[in-house]
């Protein structure tokens, strides 16, 4: 089976990222999260498993804060000194629920976009602006070079002592400080280069999306995620 | 003319001028080299005389720059600029920004509006060229450094223009692909085409009749054209520029010292992917020795096993005579990234020697002692230090941490020539103190002066090779000689 239309991925990816913002009931959070996080994983773990990584930060990040902010209601459980109230718990499942979704959606993109039709599609089908068209395409090509700076980061952290698994927001810095760096010294080179090779002049060609049975299976399943919560009568 | 520029003065921001009074000019299948220390102004130029530092960085510039007929001072002419010169800069990573070679030549194309048809054939013809073909449709982290370089040129030389403007070629490459970009100006100039090279290695680009500009300062204080005098070639090296041959110093080996590490029979690699076998090497207490290898020889990822960072595939590494498991070494085998950056982890130099301090034990002013620049630089991000002193900084994090062997790979990489020697200063005052060095490099200079033996890695083994053989042949790599040299 062909790869689907970037334009249609683009769309897909975008749509369930809105629906984890506009869902609050957690059956339709559920819904649109599993699902998506499920092939997410099967298509684009292997281009991107750092999102696998920096998801399961945040997810770490929202109990923490949804710890010290939320944290009331009955409890549900006691590890030690930790009281875990249904606040907290709620709180979590929430915004992870959230997260896994926006994160599914951006493997499934990932995974099944041609990395080298991404630029060219999405402006000659969508129209987006070249500046959004490119900066995804970079990012893209960013994947594997954050991969390769995390991975020396992880063991140069190592060797200085500091803990193999980043949780504490002191550790978390230590592990982002560098990260965002030298992704930041790569990325004002990067724009110093594309415009010495005529960014700026860049004239999209327009075209017409192709959808054939691929796209049309894709549209149909985000279609179903908009109305089955409606239809079984779950809260937005 | 191709090129003829006249810069009274340019400067970032409102800040004060970078250089000043530069001026010069380049024919059809001229050559011109800007050499001069780290800091010298030489990369501003290039961003000045390309309209870039006042049209995309928010700098300022002064006086008039003419490419092929244009003005890229200008807003106009700048937006034309792409299709007067090809750009090619240090690191190949932070330039290329597509994911697969194919899509990033047609990208310049794309750029300048070529029919899709003419896009397909340019970038095949130009992929076939520079022998990335076959890999056509990799993504660009699975090609060599080599391999992304030449990427590099024909992404910057696809649409063919009259001028090459190439800063610092030789950084981050092995002698072989030093060799690649030395045949690539000179095909480019016998197509009649201009091209401009910033470079601290001058050595690399002395053809007979190249013009090079000395910059020291902001300014340019010298003009010479090659092949240049012995005393020109002692006035450059003094400023810190590698205009003449390497040196083999008499690097005293230690004495009387004790063996601090071996590797035996140690396989190394990843998963099933065998890198290299059979590898036996030694390091005694005090002593520096070299690892030279083509870029991808696996030389890196034998000191990242030698670190404790890879588990080896088979064979055994002994620490201080005792046999170790990989995590026992983390730590007490040091190593330090080609990119010293990833080492660090706090906001501020202060606060970075802090980090230390409150990891190792040790005393603020134990550490800053072994920083001479600490004072004027403590408030500053450790990102943005000079290369030099990051470099710097990344041994002392090494060597604060008590560790008997520290493991650079490539420590000269971006250094000139006053910065390199000033690093050796140090790895020779820490191996004074006991500490033994294990270093990655393709630099000559770094096994004729900081080393006192060496290895080579080449073909998934390793074996010692003499320290003049192993200076000589990374010179005839690179396409030099040390006679010729």
């Amino acid at each position: 089976m062909r790869r689907p239309s970037t334009s249609i991925l683009f769309i897909y990816g975008l749509a369930i990222t809105l629906l984890a913002f506009i869902y609050r009931d957690p059956y339709s959070l559920l819904l649109i999260s599993i699902p998506n996080a499920v092939a997410g994983i099967y298509l684009g773990y292997r281009r991107a498993k750092l999102i696998v990584v920096l998801l399961l930060l945040s997810i770490w990040g929202t109990f923490l804060n949804a710890y010290f902010l939320a944290n009331h209601g009955q409890v549900v459980a006691v590890l030690g000194p930790l009281v875990i109230r249904e606040g907290a718990v709620r709180a979590t499942a929430q915004i992870g629920l959230r997260l896994l979704a926006i994160a599914g959606a951006a493997l499934i993109f990932i995974g099944g976009a041609e990395p080298e039709q991404i630029i060219r599609d999405l402006e000659a089908e969508l129209r987006l602006p070249k500046t959004i068209t490119f900066s995804l395409a970079y990012a893209l090509r960013l994947i594997p070079l954050l991969r390769r700076d995390y991975s020396e980061i992880m063991f140069c952290r190592r060797q200085r002592g500091y803990r193999r698994i980043a949780y504490l927001p002191g550790d978390i810095k230590t592990l982002l400080l560098p990260l965002l760096s030298i992704a930041y010294q790569r990325a004002i080179w990067a724009g110093i280069t594309v415009e010495l090779r005529g960014f700026r002049k860049r004239r999209p060609r327009y075209r017409r999306p192709r959808i054939g049975l691929v796209e049309a299976l894709l549209l149909s399943w985000l279609a179903l995620q908009v109305v089955l919560p409606i239809m079984a009568g779950w809260t937005m | 003319m191709l090129l003829k520029y006249s810069i009274r003065g340019a400067g970032y921001g409102e800040g004060p001028a970078i250089i000043e009074d530069v001026a010069a000019d380049l024919g059809e299948g001229g050559l011109l080299v800007l050499a001069g220390p780290s800091g010298s102004g030489k990369t501003t130029t290039l961003l000045a005389i390309t309209g870039v530092l006042n049209n995309l960085l928010y700098g300022w510039v002064e006086g008039e720059s003419w490419i092929a007929g244009i003005n890229p001072l200008s807003p106009e002419g700048f937006d034309e600029i792409p299709t007067r010169i090809g750009a090619v800069l240090q690191d190949p990573d932070k330039q290329l920004a597509m994911p697969t070679p194919y899509s990033e030549v047609a990208f310049t194309l794309e750029n300048l509006g070529y029919p899709e048809h003419v896009i397909r054939e340019k970038t095949v013809e130009m992929l076939e060229r520079l022998g990335l073909r076959d890999k056509m449709y990799a993504h660009v982290e699975d090609l060599s450094g080599g391999e992304k370089r030449r990427l590099t040129f024909a992404s910057a030389v696809v649409h063919d223009p009259p001028l090459l403007l190439l800063d610092e070629p030789s950084a981050s490459m092995d002698p072989w692909g030093i060799r690649e970009v030395r045949g690539f100006i000179s095909d480019w100039r016998r197509r009649g085409k201009g091209v401009l090279v910033v470079e601290h290695k001058l050595r690399y680009f002395l053809w007979d009749g190249a013009r090079i500009q000395v910059y020291r300062g902001g300014r340019v204080v010298r003009e010479l054209e090659a092949p240049l005098s012995r005393g020109e070639i002692r006035f450059l090296e003094e400023i810190g520029v590698d205009a003449g041959p390497p040196r083999i110093r008499r690097v005293k080996p230690p004495t009387g010292s004790s063996r601090v590490l071996e590797a035996r029979g140690l396989v190394i690699g990843y998963g099933e992917n065998i890198v290299a076998r059979d590898i036996d090497l030694y390091l005694d207490r005090g002593e520096a020795v070299a690892i030279i290898g083509r870029n991808g020889a696996g030389k890196t990822t034998l000191l990242k096993t030698l670190a404790g960072g890879l588990d080896p595939l088979d064979g055994e590494v002994l620490l201080l005579e005792e046999k170790t498991f990989s995590r026992q070494r983390i730590g007490r085998v040091f190593y330090v990234p080609q990119t010293p950056d990833y080492l660090f982890v706090a906001p501020s130099l202060e606060g970075e020697v802090r980090e230390i301090a409150g990891k190792t034990g040790k005393p603020v002013d134990w550490i800053t002692r072994y920083i001479p620049w600490y004072g004027e630089a403590r408030k500053t991000s450790p990102y943005r230090l000079s290369h030099g002193q990051r470099r710097w900084l990344s041994i002392i994090i090494a060597y604060s941490y008590g560790a008997p062997v520290i493991l650079l790979d490539e420590p000269s990489s971006g250094l000139d020539l006053r910065l390199f020697r000033r690093l050796a200063g140090l790895v020779g005052k820490l191996r004074g103190e006991g500490v033994s060095f294990l270093i990655s490099t393709h630099d000559p200079r770094v096994v004729g002066e900081m080393c006192s033996r060496a290895y080579i890695l080449d073909r998934g083994r390793l074996r010692e090779i003499d320290r003049y053989r192993a200076v000589e042949l990374l010179e005839e790599e690179a396409g030099l000689s040390l006679e010729e040299a």
